[in-house]
Order: structure tokens, then sequence, then C-alpha cells
């Protein structure tokens, strides 16, 4: 949990920094940024985000089905079910932080944090600002389960589609690079694969394990 | 849980810190990729999948203004393009509305008569004002003077401020 925790802030750390420092120190590692540094990190994260909350959503709709049992050790899923949840809520914060110091943009905290309340496509950056506050809550939700319980937590879980849904559809109507045939491919892909999982999910339940009575196993035994 | 995590430590750590390090590299590979294949242009005019095209091109005419790829600025398309003719300076019609002035005076009565109603002069009906002697504040009214002369004329300065209104009070 602790080094989790480190992890996530050591990422978004160097978001962070490598934004500030976009044009400058991280410039010299890429291509001739530019001033646009900020911007060129801001579509980077994007994509990265939506890459990661996808793969947290596959994770989990991949470690409930019964189909995909034996292909990757459950613990081993669960690891990178949550991380991936987590790496993608750290992009998609730093996705709109990193516009902060952008000389061409001029959004405030308050145009990035604050869901409808950004100056440039109010709507359509509202749903990406949804679906990081509720990757978010679906991400975290792992450490209060006990808390709130384990029905409340399922529920909450269904509201990662939600989450995919809106981050998807941001990136499709507002993404600077939505009409780029590499990333049409992506987002098709992508979403065929949760639509292929989601049906095998629903379809090919993990059988319940058939439990013997006490009378029935006093019987064997005594056979 | 919280129990078994204290006890175990974090269970595939390996696993979660390449799951992290992956999406560091995704982000960085991402911006490098980005950075080596963007084009010299506003990202808020990014959107528009023309306008990228049309930057890759070097070909951006925009407000009248020309996106110059050779000097990466913005010049006017009328600058950009000296041979073409330079534009006909047109005709251009000024509608004015100017005020409409009253003057006020004060008449003097003459002794002896009962009525405060000014009597009728004797050139009425004509456009001379009345005769009547102004006083030493009121402006002297113009003389009047031959239409020709006065639309040769030039326009009498507009003052500063409109004259007020009279106020009316109402007849209770």
């Amino acid at each position: 949990m602790k080094l989790l925790a480190f992890f996530a802030l050591v990422a978004a750390c160097s978001a962070a920094v490598g934004a500030t420092y976009g044009g400058g120190i991280a410039a010299s590692l890429l291509p001739d940024p530019g001033t646009h540094g900020a911007w060129y990190a801001s579509r980077a994260s994007g994509v990265a985000a939506y890459l990661f909350l996808w793969a947290g959503l596959v994770g989990g709709l991949w470690m409930s089905s019964a189909w995909f049992d034996g292909v990757v050790n459950r613990g081993r899923l669960l690891a990178i079910h949550q991380t991936a949840g987590i790496a993608g809520v750290v992009l998609g914060l730093g996705h709109g932080l990193v516009l902060l110091p952008d000389p061409w943009t001029h959004f405030t905290l308050g145009d990035i944090l604050i869901p409808f309340g950004s100056y440039y496509k109010t709507l359509l950056s509202a749903f990406g600002q949804m679906a990081l506050y509720l990757s978010a809550i679906v991400s975290f939700s792992f450490w209060f389960r006990s808390m709130i319980g384990t029905r409340v937590w399922k529920y909450l879980h269904y509201t990662a589609f939600v989450a995919y849904g809106a981050a998807l559809w941001h990136g499709l109507m507002i993404g600077t690079d939505a009409r780029a045939l590499w990333l049409l491919g992506l987002y098709l892909s992508t979403s065929l694969a949760v639509v292929f999982i989601v049906v095998v999910r629903i379809t090919y339940r993990r059988p319940v394990p058939q439990r013997r009575s006490v009378h029935a196993a006093r019987e064997t035994n005594a056979a | 849980m919280a129990t078994t995590i204290k006890s175990r430590g974090v269970r595939f750590l390996f696993t979660r810190v390449v799951t992290g390090a992956a999406a560091a590299g995704v982000f960085v590979s991402l911006w490098a990729g980005v950075a080596a294949t963007a084009a010299p242009h506003s990202p808020m005019n990014a959107n528009s999948g023309d306008a990228a095209t049309a930057a890759n091109q070097g070909v951006i005419d925009q407000d009248g203004w020309h996106w110059d790829p050779a000097s990466q600025q913005w010049v006017a398309i009328a600058q950009a393009t000296p041979e073409a003719p330079a534009p006909v300076p047109q005709p251009v019609i000024v509608i004015e509305r100017q005020p409409v002035y009253y003057t006020t005076y004060v008449q003097q009565v003459p002794q002896g008569q009962s009525s405060s109603a000014p009597s009728v002069p004797a050139d009425a009906g004509t456009a001379t004002l009345p005769s009547a002697p102004a006083l030493p504040s009121a402006p002297a009214p113009a003389p009047a003077a031959p239409v020709a002369a006065a639309a040769a004329a030039p326009p009498a300065p507009k003052p500063a401020a409109p004259p007020p209104a009279p106020r009316t009070t109402k007849a209770s």
C-alpha cells in the first residue's frame, strides 16, 4: 500500500516535472518539441490514460470471468488490474494539469478540475473530467472495500463502464489526434475488446463450486 | 486485508512496478511521437483534420492572413500576393442625425393687454422669427439666409452635449 502510494507519487511528480520543463530538460530527450512541449505531453498522456483505464477495465472483466482462468495467475492479474487503473488516473490527472503551463491554451485550475468549468468545449471537456473522477473512485475503492461493503463496492465498479465510455467520447470528440488512423484503430480495437469480454463475462460465468453437505460427507466416511 | 498486506508485503510488487513503468514508457513514447509528427500550428486549431492537412502542406489561409511556411509566420493575404490589383476605394455614405434646436426667449407684453398670449405679428405665416428684442443672455436668432447660401455654408458645429429635454409636469 505504502509502496503503491510512493510509486503513484513518483509518477505524478515525474509528469509534473516533465510538463513544467517540457521545453527545457525533457526537450533534450525529445525531437524538438519547441514551445509546445506541454501541449504534446497533454496529448500523449491523454492517450496513455485512455489505454491504461482500458487495461484496468479489461483486467477486471478478465478476472471476473472463468473463461480466462489459467491464462494469467489471478493474483498477478489483480496486481495488473489495480496498477493499470491507478496509472490511468495519474496519467489522466497529468493530462489536464500539464495544460497549466502551456502558453497556447489558457486553462486555469478550475477549468481543468471542475466539471463543466472549462471554457473550451465545456460539455465534451466535462466527459473527460467525469471519466477521471469516476475512475479515481473505482480505482481507490479497493482499499475501502471493507468499509463500504462488497455490494456497494461491486455497484461502484459498474461505473467503470461509464468512465470508460466518457473517456472514449472525450477522446473521440475533442482529441487532437482523434482523426489519425492509428488512434481511430486503437479506439476501435479497444472498444471491440471491451464488448467481447463483456459478452464473455455475461455468458460464461464462473461455476460455483458444489459443496458437499455434512450429512453426505459422514455417509461417505462411514462407507 | 490490511493485515494480510502488512504481513506479506505488497503482493506481485514486481508486476506492479513493471505495469507502472510501462505506463511511464507509453507516455514518454507517445510524447516523443506526438512531438516528432506535430505540425507547427496552434493546438486549438488542430482539431480540424483539414487544418492539420493544410498545415502539413504549408497552406493556411485564415481571416485574411496567410501562413508562410518559409518565414514561419503569418502575413496578410494582400501582402502575400502583391500581383493582385489594389482594391478600388468605394464611396461611403454617412447619415448623421442632427439635433433639433428649440430657442426659448422671454417676450415683453405691452402694457394694457389683459391677455397673456402674445399678439400675432403682422408677418405671421412666414418663416421669419418674431421680432421681439432678445434678452442679453439669450442668443440672438440668426438672420434668415437665402437657401443657396445656407446650403453652401458649412454646418454649425455640434454642441458637446444635446440640450436637455424640457421637463413636463403631469396635470393632476
